[in-house]
């Protein structure tokens, strides 16, 4: 095998601002505010503010919506 | 399926000269001269997780660049058309690599979980190719791409420090073309469309529309009031009330509008 020269790009701190984008897929409908979101956070207090039954995922919209910081 | 740890690497050698060569703007950039010295290492946390989330929102959008690609070339769209689209995958990529950096660059990036699987919602294998195209265009570029350039371009102008400046400059350029994609093709398919069709446009557009509102409610209920200067610097970012304001008027003229004015009947 040939050697190459590669090198890592992004190098994740664990633990650092952790962020948890999983269960987030194609099941997740409608009483949830989009992702990110904080492992660990108030994820409770988040959904329970769109009272909403539309049916939508965060999933459903790509977007380099650089928010704001929180 | 398991979760992954979002980080990315390189294969150097001939593969990245390639690279080089084709977005040589990326090297050009004055990376190397943000100084972290003397700002809060809660600024500098924050901005290395904002920034991280922003190489993880370029890569899925990446990903539906090419699930959109491949979707156009199924249905037969326009030859110019999808070659215009075929650009996007690698302004994405590009874009991967400047936040990707930038979060490198204020000391590396920060932990995010995700799932290969499930990085975006692709259109149903059952519809009939060019609405399978119509219902991704509809939410990842009438929606999401459209939404985010004047969003962009404000950030852009706010950023101070030459370094995030330049690498917003570079994704609002790109950008500009990924914006009016959406509506070009939208102007191509509505010819041979149904009202029936033009209805499930509508639901798939409203879905985004959804989201992106859904987003927004997030930021409105943890927005700072106080702008910190040297979080600014470190961030690149717009204050969340400017944001919002932008944001909403932003939804109207760039998304609701020009869907209405095609006979796309949303309900958001």
């Amino acid at each position: 095998m040939r050697k190459r020269t590669g090198r890592k790009l992004l190098v994740a701190t664990l633990g650092v601002g952790a962020v948890s984008y999983v269960a987030c897929g194609g099941s997740c409908v409608a009483n949830l505010v989009p992702p990110p979101l904080d492992a660990g956070a108030d994820r409770a207090a988040d959904t329970a503010a769109d009272t909403t039954t539309d049916t939508f995922s965060p999933m459903d919209l790509v977007a380099n919506l650089v928010a704001p910081s929180q | 399926m398991a979760a992954e740890l979002f980080e990315l690497e390189l294969y150097g050698d001939n593969v990245e000269r390639r690279y080089r060569r084709m977005r040589p703007e990326v090297e050009a950039m004055p990376w190397g001269t943000f100084d972290t010295t003397g700002l809060p290492e809660v600024a500098v946390t924050m901005a290395r997780k904002q920034w991280t989330g922003a190489a993880y929102q370029e890569h899925r959008t990446a990903v539906a660049c090419a699930a959109t690609l491949r979707a156009l070339m199924e249905c037969r769209a326009p030859l110019d058309l999808i070659a215009m689209a075929s650009r996007f995958p690698l302004d994405e990529l590009v874009h991967v690599e400047l936040t990707a950096r930038m979060a490198m660059e204020l000391g590396g990036g920060t932990e995010i979980q995700f799932e290969p699987d499930h990085m975006i919602i692709d259109a149903e294998e059952s519809l009939p190719p060019l609405l399978r195209a119509a219902d991704m265009i509809a939410r990842f570029f009438c929606v999401g791409e459209a939404v985010s350039i004047p969003m962009l371009r404000a950030t852009w102008h706010a950023a101070r420090h030459p370094l995030p400046r330049a690498v917003l400059g570079r994704i609002v350029k790109d950008e500009a073309a990924h914006g009016v994609f959406g509506f070009l093709f939208l102007d191509w398919a509505l010819e041979s469309m149904t009202e029936a069709d033009r209805r499930h446009i509508a639901v798939a557009a409203d879905r985004g529309i959804m989201a992106v509102r859904a987003l927004w409610r997030g930021i409105e209920q943890r927005r700072t009031t106080g702008y910190d200067e040297s979080l600014g610097d470190a961030l690149g970012w717009l204050h969340s009330d400017a944001y919002l304001e932008l944001a909403a008027r932003s939804l109207e003229t760039q998304v609701r509008k020009p869907l209405l004015e095609r006979g796309i009947p949303i309900t958001r």
